[in-house]
């Protein structure tokens, strides 16, 4: 309909402006929110429109006269001559999600629509190119990928935490057993001990993996500080071993209503993770200081070390499920759990990291809310046993 | 009957109907309120997990018995009078809170605490919140010094 329209012969009525074809094309396809470019067989654009200019920064100016490349990154710009060879054969490519580079450098996914442009005598001229911003619809999909990612991990844990955890209940009270019946100066004695040492290992990675501590006895209420310390005196023979000096500072007098095992767990997994990232000695810092926020007072807990860092590209994904940079040594749900531990209080955990030489590093930043969440409070008060 | 079991709640009187206690209660007990030895009912569907804790306890001063599920649990109970009910959570036929629940219930002397190693039992325990109980719970695999540890606490 709109080929007849724009191909009809326009006679101007009653002295109104002539009807230009041309003129209304250019209007809709300026007012099109999705990026509309023409390029020709060598890839240089030739035209350029306003949503192209919304979607990646460059103006027409900017783009017409030069090569299509400019969008690309370079790791898919092989892409292009696979395009052009499509488009020179007559081919058109529909709905190709890719992903392209904005003016600012940032990366944007698109799907994109490419036609051949003809001439009259039906030969292939160049191409059109229709692109559409699809990043939020990428995003949505993504989050619904790690909420089904999340719920997945959970039910695999539970159910491996249900065949292991009991084994080693009993297994741990077996050999308990044999080593009290044995010859206290005996080999087997000796060896009972060993064996003992070593399923008590295997129980506290299972303990922090698997059947990750939910703590359902009543909040405590308590100073964060002590809870550190804690924490710090568990992990001192560690820290005195590979070399790691540690500098506390705690300014928070106010006392915090949480749950002691879970905080336990989460300040435990931090700590271990950045004495894992110092394994030839450095620094650990740690603070708890009591500040004011708009949205509530609470407690902030930063938990520094002056280790390798992570690289920029994993830091995002940090708090992923079985995302591990610490190679066949890690699990990957440390940091999962202990966001959990945290977000479950109503609390907020970020990470930032430098890989810079001599300023490397991460740097954990907590804030827990005096208030407590919603969740929490709707409990009703316990029986007292 | 002291419990009687309706879909998943399980019923309990406040007491037993004069007369009727379905086991007679030791008599060591109005003679002798604080008894030495501390009694405590071990309680897992894993019975090498409640035979072994069992002995380890008796071997700590605790006189202990096991059950290898709730319903013999609680005719434990009204035969043994436990200080401690030391219980698994997630077992076939009554799970743990349930039993935890009717021996409070009965028996609000005895001291109750839960362990298990499963994450998913939540629902389990939030069950119990809704109803206005709370109990304490440890994770499974727990050293059993631990253990013996906390139940020798008051």
């Amino acid at each position: 309909m709109m080929d007849q329209q724009l191909t009809r012969k326009s006679v101007p009525p009653n002295g109104l402006p002539a009807f230009d074809p041309r003129v209304h094309l250019a209007a809709i396809v300026d007012s099109a929110d999705d990026a509309i470019i023409s390029k020709n067989l060598h890839g240089v654009v030739t035209s350029w429109n306003e949503g192209a200019r919304k979607i990646f920064g460059y103006t027409a100016d900017e783009m017409i006269g030069h090569s299509i490349l400019k969008l690309i990154p370079k790791e898919l710009q092989h892409e292009e001559d696979e395009i052009l060879n499509k488009i020179r054969a007559g081919e058109r490519i529909d709905h190709y999600e890719t992903t392209r580079q904005k003016k600012s450098g940032e990366a944007v996914e698109v799907s994109v629509t490419i036609s051949p442009i003809k001439d009259s005598s039906g030969a292939v001229i160049g191409a059109s190119k229709i692109a559409r911003d699809i990043s939020d619809r990428k995003r949505v999909a993504s989050l619904v990928l790690q909420a089904e990612k999340l719920a997945a991990t959970g039910r695999m844990a539970a159910s491996i935490a249900h065949e292991i955890n009991n084994p080693l209940e009993s297994l741990m009270n077996i050999i308990y057993l044999a080593r009290i019946y044995s010859q206290n100066d005996s080999k087997v004695h000796q060896l009972l001990l060993t064996a003992e040492g070593e399923v008590e290992r295997v129980a506290h990675i299972a303990r922090q993996t698997l059947g990750y501590y939910k703590d359902t006895s009543i909040p405590d209420e308590l100073h964060i500080h002590d809870l550190l310390e804690n924490v710090l005196t568990v992990y001192n023979s560690k820290m005195l071993a590979a070399g790691i000096s540690v500098d506390s500072r705690f300014d928070d007098s106010r006392k915090i209503v949480v749950s002691k095992g879970e905080m336990l767990q989460a300040f435990s997994n931090i700590i271990a993770n950045a004495i894992d990232a110092m394994p030839h000695g450095g620094r650990l810092a740690v603070s708890a200081v009591g500040v004011s926020q708009p949205s509530g007072d609470g407690i902030e807990i930063v938990v520094q070390d002056s280790g390798g860092g992570i690289e920029q590209e994993n830091l995002a994904k940090i708090f992923e499920p079985f995302f591990t940079t610490k190679g066949s040594l890690g699990t990957g749900i440390g940091l999962w759990v202990t966001r959990q531990l945290i977000e479950k209080r109503g609390g907020t955990i970020d990470m930032t990291s430098s890989t810079a030489p001599r300023m490397s590093g991460s740097t954990l930043t907590i804030f827990i809310p005096y208030a407590l969440p919603v969740a929490l409070t709707e409990i009703p008060e316990p029986q007292l046993r | 009957m002291v419990l009687s079991m309706r879909a998943d709640a399980i019923y309990a009187t406040e007491e037993f109907p004069k007369g009727h206690a379905p086991f007679p209660v030791s008599s060591e007990e109005g003679a002798e309120p604080r008894r030495e030895r501390r009694r405590v009912l071990v309680v897992d569907d894993q019975r090498l997990i409640a035979d072994t804790l069992a002995e380890i306890l008796a071997n700590e001063g605790f006189e202990a018995v096991a059950a290898y599920d709730g319903w013999e649990a609680l005719e434990q109970a009204a035969r043994f009078r436990p200080d401690w009910l030391l219980s698994d959570v997630l077992m076939p036929r009554m799970n743990g809170v349930e039993l935890a629940i009717a021996v409070q219930k009965n028996y609000p002397k005895t001291d109750i605490l839960l362990f298990s190693g499963q994450a998913g039992i939540s629902e389990i325990l939030e069950d119990g919140h809704r109803r206005g109980y709370r109990f304490e719970l440890m994770a499974k695999p727990v050293h059993p010094l631990k253990l013996v540890e906390r139940l020798k606490r008051p």
